[in-house]
């Protein structure tokens, strides 16, 4: 019970055990850096490779090295952001409940496509790093590349990768998704909002389902699905099978 | 307005109760499932107890899903860290990414149209998040 208790606060304690003015510090110039570069995003229209997340960790990467702070420093001091991914990821249960109806209705047509293309996308990627002889732990932080980012730093941590590796694996692989869907929807005649809307829920998560709202709310709701149920099929399945 | 301010708060209080309470049980019971996924399983037992979703919960959830993005930066920065594994193996990274984001979404995609194709969800997309779709087309992160 203790030990248990022990770690819960080991996990929060950076919030009360270094400088309030550097955390605050800290906070609000990832604050600033974050609303400025989505400001920029969506004044482009949304173009996925100039992601407000690509663009901040660049601005705030070139800014830390200039400034010469120490990265692990100004880590510690936005340990608030880094826990409030926990409420967050937990707040994906309401637009899975949402969902349910679709999924009692559609069952299992929209169950294959889901685990089909969500044990796809890992197996071949893994293939690619195996056969180009990378290390263990980066192979297993690309088994979770389907997943969406809070889930994949979770199970990757399981499994034996790297959490913040998997973080920007996830991430470029829903940028590359979601560019790459208008085309490979013509390529495979891809017509039905639903199918759409699964692929690019379960392949290219939360970025991919920015992309399907674009299109219509049905297409938005069935990524949502795709994304919520991949998520939890690959959480669930892969720390039974490597953990 | 603040009601809607004050529900949230409570919704955001009640989430964090809910992570917690799955952090604790992780370490305790060693359960091998990331932290977050044992919070989602509690909420959608609570909703499903329920039988809805609670407005608190609701106006809670719409500003943390949108602005995850940030939440997400603390992670982005640490990768800076391991700058190394990453400039020895970044080829190996790109083509593994490219190649099976776009095979599988295209595999993906062949298959759901194959089988949804003249399909027809005759449930109407829960009406309460339509109107937060809206609102998070125009301002989700991811």
């Amino acid at each position: 019970m203790t030990s248990a208790l022990q770690q819960l606060i080991d996990q929060l304690s950076p919030l009360w055990s270094q400088n309030y003015v550097f955390m605050f510090a800290c906070l609000i110039a990832t604050l600033g850096v974050y609303l400025l570069s989505r400001k920029l995003y969506f004044w482009l229209d949304q173009n996925p490779l100039l992601h407000p997340l690509t663009i901040s960790t660049l601005v705030i990467g070139f800014g830390l090295h200039f400034a010469e702070i120490d990265v692990m420093a100004f880590k510690r001091g936005i340990t608030l952001f880094e826990l409030l991914l926990g409420p967050a990821t937990v707040a994906l249960a309401v637009p899975l409940y949402n969902q349910l109806p679709v999924l009692r209705q559609l069952g299992f047509r929209v169950l294959a496509p889901i685990l089909i293309g969500g044990s796809l996308a890992p197996t071949i990627a893994w293939l690619s790093v195996y056969l180009l002889k990378t290390p263990l732990q980066l192979q297993m932080t690309m088994l979770v590349k389907s997943i969406t980012t809070p889930l994949a730093m979770g199970t990757a941590d399981l499994i034996g990768g790297t959490p913040e590796l998997a973080a920007v694996i996830v991430i470029l692989t829903g940028i590359v998704g979601a560019t790459f869907a208008p085309w490979l929807i013509i390529l495979t005649k891809t017509d039905s909002e639903y199918a759409q809307g699964l692929a690019l829920g379960s392949v290219a998560h939360v970025i991919g389902t920015s992309k399907a709202l674009s299109v219509s709310e049905t297409c938005g709701a069935f990524a949502t699905l795709g994304l919520c149920l991949n998520g939890i099929f690959t959480a669930l399945l892969l720390p039974i099978l490597f953990a | 307005m603040t009601k809607n301010s004050v529900r949230g708060i409570c919704g955001f209080a009640l989430l964090c109760c809910i992570y917690f309470i799955s952090l604790f049980l992780f370490h305790y019971f060693t359960i091998p499932l990331p932290p977050a996924l044992i919070g989602i399983f509690i909420l959608l037992l609570l909703f499903l107890l329920l039988g809805g979703v609670p407005a608190a919960i609701t106006q809670s959830a719409r500003p943390l899903l949108a602005h995850m993005g940030l939440f997400l930066l603390p992670a982005l920065i640490s990768v800076l860290l391991y700058g190394d594994l990453f400039e020895q193996y970044y080829v190996a990274l790109i083509i593994a990414v490219l190649l099976s984001t776009l095979v599988s979404l295209g595999i993906t995609l062949w298959l759901s149209q194959r089988i949804l194709s003249g399909v027809k969800a005759s449930t109407e997309v829960n009406q309460p998040m339509i109107n937060e779709r809206k609102k998070m087309t125009s301002k989700t992160s991811l």
